[in-house]
């Protein structure tokens, strides 16, 4: 049986802190510097939780890989292909939001970062997956081909974080090591509550897509067992 | 000759803080447009996303439910 109940209490609790978040955000939290972007800066309340969000998903979709590489099952081909389509969608916010914070702060929508290209180099990895299980068929072949591009996509996302710190560039560093941090306490809980009602939303995106994967799995396996009932 | 790239080319010379300002940037126009715009791309490929996700997530539900309705029927004949 599904916990609809608690699915419903997630989807609730989710939408009303991103309506409380967005409200804080825009009428409470100050402005910052203009060496930061001034105004445009409040995009990071959202740009941040959203690549903390690909990372999540990211990490599912790596460890639901390896297990299904390890012994294949309907349930974990459905995570690790459910985690690669989250990451995605999660790697398409981040990079949306990501160019136009850029475009005020330094002059310019895009340039070769280290972690910019590396960020870029992970989101393709997974839309390469999506694309893959979309077109290539989910044959056992197409599911281990996947799960291995799953694995060995994931390995890039601490590199990603790293690559900030160890090669320099133009990405801020606000938040680890060497970051000066937020300086004003509101900035910090609207940070904060942004990583809260990201997880909540990466957590009910990935069961959503990870259903739609099951069903799919089962639909498959259905219309095999009776091929004249098609149309 | 101008400079390509305005933007800080090392470590110690980029953005390590958000530091708020009173008043705010002096030039916040066209930041406040791309802070909406950012912000309303963003939902719409969420709400895209989930509108796919429903969709074919009722597709799937309607097609098994017409091969669990086909099956009896064929065991019956």
């Amino acid at each position: 049986m599904r916990p609809r109940g608690l699915i419903v209490g997630t989807w609730a609790v989710a939408a009303l802190t991103f309506i409380a978040l967005i409200l804080f955000v825009f009428l409470k939290v100050p402005v910052a510097q203009p060496q930061a972007g001034g105004l445009a800066q409040k995009i990071f309340y959202f740009h941040v939780p959203a690549a903390y969000a690909l990372y999540l998903c990211g990490g599912v979709c790596f460890i639901a890989s390896a297990l299904y590489l390890a012994g294949p099952s309907d349930t974990k081909d459905a995570w690790a292909k459910a985690g690669a389509e989250c990451a995605s969608i999660f790697g398409a916010m981040v990079m949306v939001s990501g160019p136009l914070w850029a475009k005020k702060a330094w002059g310019v929508y895009w340039t070769w970062d280290p972690r910019l290209t590396t960020l870029l180099l992970s989101i393709l990895i997974y839309v390469a997956i999506v694309l893959l299980r979309s077109f290539a068929g989910g044959g056992d072949a197409e599911r281990k081909f996947a799960a291995a591009f799953g694995v060995l996509g994931t390995a890039n996302l601490p590199i990603i974080h790293y690559s900030v710190q160890k090669w320099g560039g133009n990405h801020p560093t606000v938040i680890g090591k060497g970051g000066g941090g937020l300086q004003d306490p509101s900035m910090v809980q609207a940070l904060l509550s942004g990583f809260f009602a990201m997880t909540l939303l990466a957590a009910l995106l990935l069961t959503l897509r990870a259903q739609l994967a099951q069903s799919q799995a089962r639909l498959l396996r259905a219309e095999e067992a009776a091929p004249d009932t098609n149309g | 000759m101008t400079q390509a790239s305005p933007a800080p080319a090392t470590v110690e010379s980029r953005s390590q803080e958000f530091r708020p300002v009173s008043g705010g940037s002096t030039d916040t126009s066209s930041a406040g447009a791309l802070l909406v715009t950012a912000y309303v791309l963003m939902w719409a490929i969420l709400m895209a996303f989930l509108f796919m996700t429903f969709r074919r997530q009722a597709a799937v539900d309607k097609r098994l439910a017409e091969l669990e309705r086909a099956l009896p029927k064929r065991s019956d004949s």
